[in-house]
C-alpha cells in the first residue's frame, strides 16, 4: 500500500515536472508570437509585394521576457515539398522586437538581397523577375542572431502564384476602319480576359479617346480626356452607343485637307482604345512593373469613315 | 525660340525675293463643352470634355535655299490627362507643362543630310527598341551617304509628386537617351544597331504612390531589312533588355549588369525579344508572314505599353483580280490569319488566341458593288486552377451591297448593310457557355445634286443585341446635308439623328443629336471654322431616378491659316 502511494506520488511529481517543463517551453516560445497575413494569390513578382500591406503583413508580438533581437528565417517550398528559397541567415538583418507589437512588410522579411533562390527558380527570377505559376508554402520562424537557434514556432501560409496576363483589345482590331454611319449608332468592343481567370470577379475598365489632329495615338491616349470610361464586370464585351456625330465634316486626324478637292471635309475620325482590369478589391491586375503604373499593356487604333469616302 | 522667330522674320522679309517658301499651317481653336443633367447633380452621365479648352497648332515649314526649318508646336491650355503620370494633375509647373504629352514643342532644322532635333520628339528607331514615347530634349539624325547616325537625349517625364488624389500616383523624373548606328541604301537594304536607355531620378520627388517604382532599363537591338528579287523583302530584329524594376532596392552583384551603363540591383533581370518578317509586295498580289516573340522579362523604356511573355504569328495577303475594260481591278481581297500565345513561359496557364479576317470587295459594274467581311477570333486557356479553361469565340459577318446610278441632275448612292455578330464566353466554374448575338441592318441613300452642289443623305438602322435574359434594341434615323461651296466661300455640313433604344422591358430611351459645321474662307489662305453640336438623351424608366436626362453642348471655333 505504502509502496503504491509512494509510487503514485513519484509518478505525479514526474507528471508535474514534465508538464511544467512543457509549459515553460511553450511560454518561452509563446513570448514571441508571429502572425502572417498573406494574400492567397499574390503577384508573381516578389518585389511587387513590397510596401503593400494588403499583400503581405508580418506581426511579431512580444509577451515580455523573450530575447528582443532575432533574425527572421523564411523558407519557400513548392507543392512537392522541394525547397524554392531560403533566407541566408548570415547576411539577413537582425531586428529588435522590443515593443509589444512589431508590424513589418515584405521588404523587411523577404528582401531579395538575402533570400537565396534555388535552381530553376533562381534562373526564372533572373530572366523574368517572377516565380513560375504554381502553389507554394511560405514558412517563417524567428531565430537567434548568432547561432540561429529557434525562438518561435514555425508559421506557414499557402499561396498560389500566377503571372496574370492583363486584358488587351481585340475588336475593333488595330487600324480597323468602321463605317461612320454604323459606328454612330453602336460600336462593339471585345477584349481578351485576364488569364488565368482569377477566382474573384474581375472588373474591366474600357477607355476610348479621340486622336486629335497632329497627335500620335499614344499621345492622345495619354493626354486626352476620354470620351468613354466604362466599367464592365465579368464579361469581355461592351456595346457603346457613342452619341457623337462622326460624319460632321471634320478633318481627319492628320489635319490635312482632301488632296483631290483641297477641301477640309473628309468625315474621318481616329480613336484609340485600351482596357485594364481590377480585382474585387479595386487593385489593378498585372500592374507589376509597367512603366506608367496604370495597368494598360496594349492600345488599339481605329478610324470611322463615311462609306462614300474612298 | 530665337531660331523660330528669326525664321518667321526672314520668311516675311524674303517672300518677295522667292529665295524660300513657307508651307504648312497655323491654327488656334477654342472649344466650349456644356453639360446639364436632370435631376441636377445626377451622376449617371459624366462630362466627356473639358469645359473650356484652347488649342494651338503651329506647323509651318520654312524652306530656305540651303536648309529648312519644320516647326511643330501643338499645345493646349487645360491639362486633361487620364493615363500616365500627369493624369489628374491640374496645376503644372513650366517644366511639367512642356514635357506633358498633351503638348509638343519641336524644331527640326535640316541641312542636306543632317537634321537637328530639338524639343518634343516621338522617334521610332525600331519595333523592339523605341518608338512610342515622347521625349523633350535634343539630338541629331545624320544620313551621310549610306551611313545612319542618330542620337537623342532628354526627359520623357518630369517629376510629379503624389498627393493621394485618385488617379494621381506621381512619377519620378525619367531621363532617356537613344543611339543608332547603321547603314542604309533606300529601297535595297538597311542595317542598324540600337541602344536605348531610360533611368528614373530616385531623388526627384518628395513622395510617390507605392505602385510607382523608380526604374532603369537598357535595350540593345540589331535590326535589318533587305529587299530582293524585285518585290520580296525580309526583315529581322533581335533585342536584349536589362531592366531594374525597383532602383530603390540594393545593388546585387549576382544580378545582370552592363557597366557602366547599368548596374545590377536585386530586382534586375535580363531577357530578350525577336521579330522577323518575310513577304512579297506587288501591284496585284501581296503576301507576308510576320512573327514576334517578347520574353517574359523583356522591357524596353521606348515602348511603355508592350505586353510581354508572348509569341505572335501573322499571315497577311492581298489579291486584286478581274480587270475591267479600262484595266482596273474589280476585285480586292484582303485576308489575314494569326495566332498569339500568351503566358508563353508557363505551360500551366498558357493562353492561345487565334484571329482570322477576310474582306472581299467586288465592283461588278458601274452600278453594283458588294463587300463581304468575316472576322473570327478565339481565346483559349487550359483549366489551370479552375474546373474549366477560358474559351471565348467571336464571329462577325458583314454583307454590304451598294448601288449607284445617275440621272442628268442627280447621282444616287444606295447602300444596304447587314452585320451578324456572335460572341460565346465559357464560364470557367460550371463550363456553361453564354452566347451573345447581335444583328444590325442599315439602309442609306445619298443623292448628290450635280448642278446645285448639294448632297443630302438619309439612313435608317435597326440594331438588336440578345443574350439569355437580356434584349437591347436600337432604332435610328439620321440625315445630313452637305453644301460644299456657297459663293465659293462657305462650306456647310449639318446632321441630325434621332434614336430610340430599349433595354428588356424598360420603357424606351430617346436621343436627339444635331450638329452644324461650317468653314468660311475669309481669304485665300485664312479659314474660319465654327462647329456646334448638341446631344439630348432622355431615359425611360431604366435610370435611377426614372426618366433622368442630360443635354450636352459643344461649341468649337477657330482660325486656320495655310501658307500654301
Amino acid at each position: 500500500m505504502y509502496n503504491s502511494v509512494r509510487h503514485k506520488s513519484f509518478f505525479m511529481k514526474r507528471v508535474y515536472c514534465t508538464a511544467l517543463a512543457l509549459f515553460m517551453t511553450l511560454l518561452l516560445h509563446a513570448q514571441l508570437v508571429q502572425t502572417v497575413l498573406l494574400n492567397a494569390n499574390p503577384p508573381a513578382s516578389v518585389a511587387d509585394w513590397y510596401n503593400k500591406r494588403e499583400i503581405f503583413t508580418y506581426i511579431v508580438n512580444n509577451g515580455g521576457g523573450a530575447p528582443p533581437r532575432a533574425v527572421i528565417k523564411a523558407e519557400i517550398k513548392n507543392a512537392g515539398g522541394e525547397q524554392v528559397a531560403v533566407t541566408n541567415l548570415s547576411i539577413a538583418p537582425v531586428y529588435s522586437f522590443t515593443s509589444p507589437s512589431t508590424i513589418m512588410d515584405a521588404q523587411q522579411v523577404l528582401g531579395l538581397e538575402y533570400i537565396v533562390f534555388r535552381g530553376t527558380y533562381a534562373a526564372s527570377l533572373k530572366r523574368t523577375g517572377m516565380l513560375p505559376a504554381e502553389s507554394y508554402q511560405l514558412c517563417l520562424q524567428l531565430v537567434t542572431p548568432v547561432d540561429f537557434r529557434p525562438i518561435s514556432e514555425v508559421v506557414c501560409r499557402n499561396f498560389f502564384l500566377a503571372s496574370y496576363q492583363p486584358p488587351y483589345p481585340m475588336i475593333p482590331a488595330e487600324d480597323a476602319v468602321l463605317d461612320a454611319t454604323k459606328a454612330q449608332q453602336a460600336i462593339i468592343f471585345r477584349w481578351s480576359p485576364v488569364s488565368p481567370k482569377p477566382t474573384q470577379p474581375v472588373t474591366y475598365e474600357l477607355v476610348v479617346a479621340e486622336v486629335l489632329p497632329h497627335q500620335t495615338p499614344m499621345q492622345a491616349f495619354r493626354s486626352n480626356q476620354p470620351l468613354l470610361i466604362k466599367e464592365v464586370t465579368g464579361t469581355t464585351q461592351y456595346i457603346w452607343t457613342p452619341q457623337l456625330i462622326l460624319n460632321n465634316g471634320d478633318d481627319d486626324a492628320d489635319g490635312r485637307p482632301d488632296e483631290s478637292t483641297n477641301r477640309s471635309v473628309k468625315n474621318t475620325k481616329q480613336f484609340v482604345w485600351g482596357v485594364r482590369a481590377r480585382d474585387n478589391q479595386g487593385r489593378l491586375i498585372a500592374q507589376g512593373d509597367d512603366a506608367t503604373g496604370d495597368g494598360f499593356k496594349e492600345v488599339r487604333v481605329f478610324k470611322t469613315k463615311h462609306p462614300s469616302e474612298k | 525660340m530665337c531660331i523660330f522667330f528669326n525664321g518667321i522674320i526672314s520668311a516675311q522679309d524674303s517672300t518677295s525675293s522667292r529665295k524660300f517658301k513657307v508651307s504648312g499651317s497655323i491654327s488656334v481653336q477654342y472649344e466650349h463643352y456644356g453639360l446639364s443633367r436632370n435631376p441636377t447633380g445626377w451622376s449617371g452621365f459624366l462630362p466627356r470634355k473639358p469645359w473650356n479648352q484652347v488649342r494651338f497648332n503651329w506647323t509651318p515649314e520654312f524652306q530656305f535655299p540651303k536648309w529648312k526649318l519644320p516647326v511643330n508646336f501643338n499645345f493646349a491650355t487645360t491639362p486633361v490627362n487620364f493615363v500616365g503620370p500627369y493624369s489628374g494633375i491640374q496645376k503644372q509647373s513650366f517644366s511639367q507643362y512642356i514635357t506633358n504629352p498633351m503638348n509638343n514643342f519641336a524644331l527640326n532644322p535640316t541641312f542636306k543630310w543632317g537634321e537637328i532635333q530639338l524639343g518634343t520628339q516621338y522617334l521610332n528607331y525600331s519595333e523592339l527598341s523605341t518608338g512610342d514615347v515622347g521625349i523633350f530634349g535634343a539630338g541629331v539624325d545624320l544620313k551621310p551617304a549610306t551611313y545612319r547616325v542618330k542620337f537623342f537625349a532628354g526627359l520623357s517625364n518630369q517629376a510629379v509628386n503624389f498627393f493621394n488624389i485618385p488617379g494621381l500616383d506621381g512619377a519620378y523624373r525619367r531621363f532617356n537617351w537613344m543611339f543608332q548606328l547603321g547603314k542604309e541604301k533606300e529601297g535595297k537594304y538597311s542595317f542598324a544597331l540600337n541602344f536605348v536607355k531610360g533611368k528614373d531620378d530616385i531623388n526627384s520627388v518628395d513622395s510617390v504612390s507605392p505602385n510607382i517604382k523608380p526604374q532603369e532599363g537598357i535595350t540593345m537591338s540589331v535590326v535589318s531589312k533587305v529587299n530582293f528579287a524585285k518585290e520580296w523583302y525580309f526583315s529581322a530584329e533581335g533585342a536584349q533588355s536589362i531592366f531594374t524594376q525597383d532602383l530603390s532596392l540594393p545593388l546585387d552583384s549576382s544580378k545582370p549588369s552592363m557597366k557602366p551603363f547599368i548596374k545590377g540591383h536585386s530586382t534586375t533581370r535580363k531577357d530578350f525579344a525577336a521579330g522577323a518578317a518575310i513577304g512579297r509586295k506587288g501591284k496585284r498580289f501581296d503576301i507576308g508572314l510576320k512573327s514576334k516573340f517578347i520574353g517574359a522579362g523583356f522591357r524596353t523604356m521606348g515602348y511603355p505599353f508592350m505586353l510581354p511573355d508572348r509569341l505572335d504569328l501573322t499571315l497577311n495577303t492581298r489579291i486584286m483580280a478581274w480587270k475591267n475594260k479600262d484595266g482596273i481591278d474589280r476585285m480586292n481581297i484582303t485576308a489575314s490569319a494569326g495566332q498569339r500565345i500568351n503566358n508563353l513561359s508557363n505551360n500551366t496557364i498558357r493562353a492561345k488566341q487565334f484571329i482570322g479576317n477576310l474582306n472581299w470587295f467586288t465592283q461588278f459594274d458601274d452600278h453594283w458593288s458588294l463587300n463581304i467581311s468575316y472576322n473570327n477570333f478565339g481565346f483559349q486557356t487550359p483549366s489551370g486552377f479552375n474546373p474549366y479553361g477560358i474559351k471565348n469565340v467571336s464571329n462577325d459577318l458583314g454583307i454590304n451591297p451598294t448601288y449607284t446610278f445617275s440621272t442628268e441632275k442627280i447621282m444616287h448612292f444606295l447602300s444596304l448593310s447587314y452585320n451578324w455578330s456572335k460572341y460565346d464566353e465559357r464560364d470557367v466554374t460550371n463550363g456553361n457557355t453564354s452566347t451573345n448575338n447581335t444583328h444590325s441592318v442599315i439602309l442609306s441613300w445619298t443623292p448628290t445634286f450635280l448642278q446645285k452642289k448639294l448632297t443630302p443623305d438619309f439612313s435608317v438602322l435597326y440594331f438588336l443585341n440578345e443574350l439569355p435574359g437580356f434584349r437591347f434594341t436600337i432604332f435610328t434615323f439620321s440625315s445630313g446635308l452637305t453644301l460644299p461651296e456657297i459663293n465659293k466661300k462657305i462650306s456647310l455640313r449639318a446632321q441630325a439623328q434621332y434614336q430610340l433604344s430599349k433595354n428588356n422591358n424598360f420603357t424606351k430611351n430617346n436621343n436627339l443629336i444635331g450638329s452644324l459645321n461650317s468653314d468660311w474662307r475669309l481669304t485665300q489662305k485664312l479659314i474660319w471654322n465654327v462647329y456646334l453640336s448638341s446631344n439630348h438623351f432622355k431615359y425611360g424608366n431604366e435610370s435611377a431616378p426614372p426618366e433622368a436626362s442630360y443635354l450636352e453642348t459643344n461649341i468649337r471655333t477657330g482660325f486656320q491659316y495655310r501658307f500654301n
